[in-house]
Parts: C-alpha cells; sequence; structure tokens
C-alpha cells in the first residue's frame, strides 16, 4: 500500500473538492474522509499485537488483514459512524466509504512481487486482478506530489468560498 | 439511557461482533486467505527447506552476502538464508543490508529463483521513512479531526465543534 501520509492527504483533496459542488460536506467532514482513507491500514495493528499471538491465546483463527479488504473496511466504516449523533450519521458513513474507496484505488496501482492485486474484494469475492504497479509504499515522489495537490486544492478553497461570501 | 444513545451502543456491539468474526473467518483462510501469503512461511522453510522445493513462494529478505546473493529471511521465531537467481540486473548490484522482495520458485536446497520483473530492492532508511510518514500521516488526521470535532462523554459521542479551532478551510470563517 501507498504510505499513510499519502492515503490521508488524498482523501482530504477529494473530500475539499467534493465540497465545491455539494455544500452538505461541510468542513468537519473532510477529516472524515482521511479517516475513511485511513481505515484499511489499520491492519498495522499487527505490529503490535501479531495475529500469532491471538491464535495462541485464544485458539482461534485469526488475521487483521481484513480490515485492509472490502468487508472489514465496510464493517470499520459502520462502526466509526455509530460513534456520532444521528443526524450525521448517513454523511459521515458516506465520507468514511469515500475515503476507503480512494484508498484502494491508490493501492491498485501499488506494485506487487506476485504481479496482481490484493484480495481487495474479500470476503465478497475472491479475485485478484492482474496489474503491473508503479509504485512502492516506500517511494517519496507520492508523498510530495500529494502534499503539493493539497496544497493548491487549499489555495482554491479559501478563494472559492471567499468568492460565494 | 436515552433511545439515541441505545441505538448507537447496541450498533457498536453488533459491529464488533461481525468485525470480530471477520478476523476469525480471515484466520481461516476462507473463502481466500485474506493476507495472500504465498508458498511456505519462515518456519517450515526452517524446519525442511528440501520439502518445499518447487514451490512458489513470495517474501522479502535482507541481504547477508551481496556477492551470491544471499537474503536473510526472518520473523521473531524463524530464520533462513536463501541464495536468489535470475533477474541479473537487479541481483547483481546488490550491497549488504538492502531488502529485496521478490516473487520466485524454490530450486534446491536453500535457492531460490526469482521470477522476471517480480524483484524490488530498497535500502533500509527506506523503510524507516515509510513508516515514519505514515505516522507523520496519523497526525495530520488526528490534528485535523481534532480541529473539527470533540468527544462528548455524557452522550457517549463524537460530535463536530460550532466553530473548529483552528479556521483552516474556506467556509470555516463563513457564519
Amino acid at each position: 500500500m501507498a504510505e499513510l501520509f499519502t492515503h490521508v492527504v488524498v482523501g482530504f483533496v477529494i473530500a475539499v473538492i467534493l465540497s465545491w459542488k455539494y455544500q452538505w460536506i461541510t468542513p468537519p467532514l473532510i477529516p472524515v474522509a482521511m479517516v475513511g482513507a485511513a481505515i484499511p491500514d489499520l491492519n498495522r495493528i499487527s505490529l503490535l499485537v501479531d495475529a500469532a499471538a491471538i491464535e495462541a491465546l485464544f485458539g482461534i483463527p485469526w488475521s487483521w488483514s481484513v480490515v485492509h479488504r472490502a468487508g472489514g473496511a465496510l464493517v470499520v466504516c459502520v462502526l466509526f459512524s455509530l460513534l456520532v449523533p444521528k443526524e450525521y450519521l448517513k454523511s459521515v458513513l458516506l465520507m468514511l466509504l469515500i475515503g476507503v474507496t480512494s484508498h484502494f484505488v491508490i493501492d491498485y496501482f501499488l506494485w506487487q512481487a506476485s504481479g496482481t492485486t490484493n484480495l481487495m474484494l474479500w470476503p465478497f469475492l475472491d479475485i485478484e486482478i492482474a496489474y503491473g504497479g508503479f509504485y512502492r509504499s516506500s517511494d517519496r515522489w507520492t508523498a510530495v506530489v500529494s502534499l503539493v495537490i493539497a496544497g493548491i486544492v487549499l489555495v482554491v478553497d479559501r478563494w472559492h468560498f471567499a468568492k460565494s461570501d | 439511557m436515552t433511545s439515541d444513545i441505545l441505538f448507537r451502543v447496541s450498533g457498536i456491539f453488533v459491529c464488533l461482533c461481525l468485525l470480530s468474526g471477520l478476523f476469525i473467518l480471515g484466520g481461516t483462510d476462507w473463502p481466500a486467505d485474506p493476507s495472500q501469503s504465498v508458498g511456505p512461511d519462515v518456519e517450515e522453510l526452517e524446519e525442511d527447506f528440501e520439502e518445499e522445493i518447487g514451490e512458489e513462494i513470495e517474501s522479502e529478505g535482507q541481504v547477508t552476502d551481496a556477492d551470491e546473493p544471499v537474503v536473510e529471511i526472518e520473523n521473531d521465531d524463524a530464520s533462513v538464508r536463501v541464495e536468489l537467481q535470475g533477474q541479473e540486473d537487479k541481483l547483481d548490484n546488490l550491497e549488504e543490508d538492502e531488502l529485496v522482495t521478490f516473487s520466485g520458485e524454490i530450486t534446491d536446497e536453500q535457492e531460490i529463483e526469482v521470477h522476471t520483473n517480480q524483484v524490488a530492492v530498497r535500502e533500509p532508511w527506506e523503510v524507516q521513512y515509510m513508516y515514519g510518514i505514515s505516522l507523520g500521516g496519523a497526525l495530520l488526521t488526528a490534528i485535523f479531526g481534532l480541529n473539527y470535532w470533540r468527544v462528548n462523554l455524557r452522550k457517549i459521542q463524537v460530535e463536530p465543534r460550532e466553530r473548529p479551532l483552528i479556521p483552516i478551510l474556506g467556509r470555516d470563517n463563513n457564519g
């Protein structure tokens, strides 16, 4: 996957651009899309708590990878949206889903040693798509490019709403 | 407890149960292994490498001998050293401690033939950069989140602030 910084900045960019067209996307919903973009990377909890440790402790099979797949990410989005007041639930859920989708789209272009994409649609579908990805998660240019685009979008956003006052 | 809080707490409980179920399902590799690990793991290789000859494998190892080249594949419990063959344009110029990600076939005792264009090399600092910048991304998200949202413990919810702590976006300055 791309590193998390690029993912959340892209989530920010998409949400801000959408807010120019859809007035219901108010400023508090912008970081919600960023959170959505970060959700698949919650599988990194494996760095703190190994799945093998849980399997050994509780005697049950376990895989953290599911949050980096459609099924797990969807449940996490619903869970997070339940943390907000009811009147914001739908809009928060939609922004989280937009963020998650942006994460998977970016990861589609990630170079994989296997030559195929991840099982992004698990558990609904177990298909892998053959594709030659063109960047690695340790590349630096992705963060630079996304940051530059975010800066431009932020300037345009401030100009856009100052103009409409 | 109001009906709103009850609804949300019940929903969160159901989601946690669903999520736990998915974690367990993922561990059983149904309908497919979500982690997509390819080939034997490090423990299996350490136990009996010869038994895995002919198997496909996808892994990452650190270069211990740049001339052969030999990489060490390891986790917390086991490690094995393997000689990589093929893809000379990438493997002939390795340096010690570099990390090699590859996909290939186990061809002999402690030997792996890597598939064409399925090898990538990176230096250890690049991995540190990746984790460091990711931490930066997490902090950025947390800062943005706290700027626009607050936790209401009494209602057990996260709610938007009337005004952001720091105006960042164009609409923050509007009434």
